[in-house]
């Protein structure tokens, strides 16, 4: 149907971007590797579907999320889901101020997987929410409630536990 | 149906359609956005960009790069 001489190059400039959004999204170095694998055959094999003028990283971040829950559904069936949660909710968080990258990827993962590509997409990637509703396949409101769901949530946590950590002795020199 | 629209058709033919879109929802949001607290949520978001962003700067693993030269290849030489 139509001629794209320079898709391979656009989808080469998109692999970092898909790489990160694979990891953060999965936790996995090694999957999100996998994702973005499948994620570039598949954009490959249905070029010809891609709509020249539309958002080729919108598109490209719905086959891979999309190729992500297929992964993730499959996964629950199988049960390794819970390993997965298990190790996610033995890592204690940590205060708000010193949250490291580590600290909120472990927050992330403790997000459900909708909560999470929410967040991901509108505060990581910068997408609009229009956009993001259009690659998660749901209604603008839902893509809002989400992030503020995701955002609480993550609040909720870290506050929590710096208050946790202020009432232990000798913990920070708190001199008020 | 808008271009936006097509072109993000999921090729693998895995179905998109959420039961999610209470009305309830939209209610529930802006109860939500008005009691986060600004300065945390600040802060989690200045965290997630830079986590991210540390993400995308990595280096390409070759074998990704290598898989795109060889479909344009392969696609040539048909």
């Amino acid at each position: 149907m139509t001629e794209n001489p320079g898709f391979g190059d656009e989808l080469i400039k998109a692999i970092p971007n898909l790489r990160a959004f694979a990891h953060s999204l999965s936790g996995d170095s090694s999957l999100s590797n996998d994702l973005v694998q499948e994620t570039l055959l598949k954009a490959w094999s249905h070029k010809q579907s891609f709509v020249p003028g539309s958002n080729l990283k919108a598109w490209l971040f719905t086959i891979l999320r999309n190729t992500f829950f297929t992964h993730y559904r499959k996964s629950q069936r199988e049960e390794l889901d819970e390993d997965q949660a298990a190790m996610n909710a033995s890592v204690p968080a940590t205060q708000l101020m010193h949250l490291e990258f580590d600290d909120m990827r472990s927050a992330l993962m403790r997000l459900s997987p909708d909560h999470r590509e929410a967040l991901l997409l509108i505060t990581a990637e910068g997408f609009s929410y229009e956009d993001a509703a259009r690659v998660c396949g749901c209604a603008v409101g839902t893509m809002k409630s989400r992030v503020n769901r995701a955002r609480s949530r993550l609040v909720d946590e870290t506050t929590n536990h710096h208050k946790a950590d202020e009432l232990r002795p000798a913990k920070t020199s708190t001199s008020r | 149906m808008p271009i936006m629209q097509q072109g993000l058709a999921a090729p693998d033919g895995i179905s998109l359609v959420e039961t999610e879109g209470d009305p309830i929802i939209s209610e529930i949001q802006r109860s939500e956005v008005a009691h986060l607290p600004g300065t945390a949520a600040q802060l989690i978001g200045e965290r997630m960009r830079a986590m991210y962003a540390k993400l995308v700067r990595e280096p390409v693993p070759g074998q990704l790069l290598e898989l795109i030269r060889q479909l344009e290849n392969k696609e040539r030489s048909e």
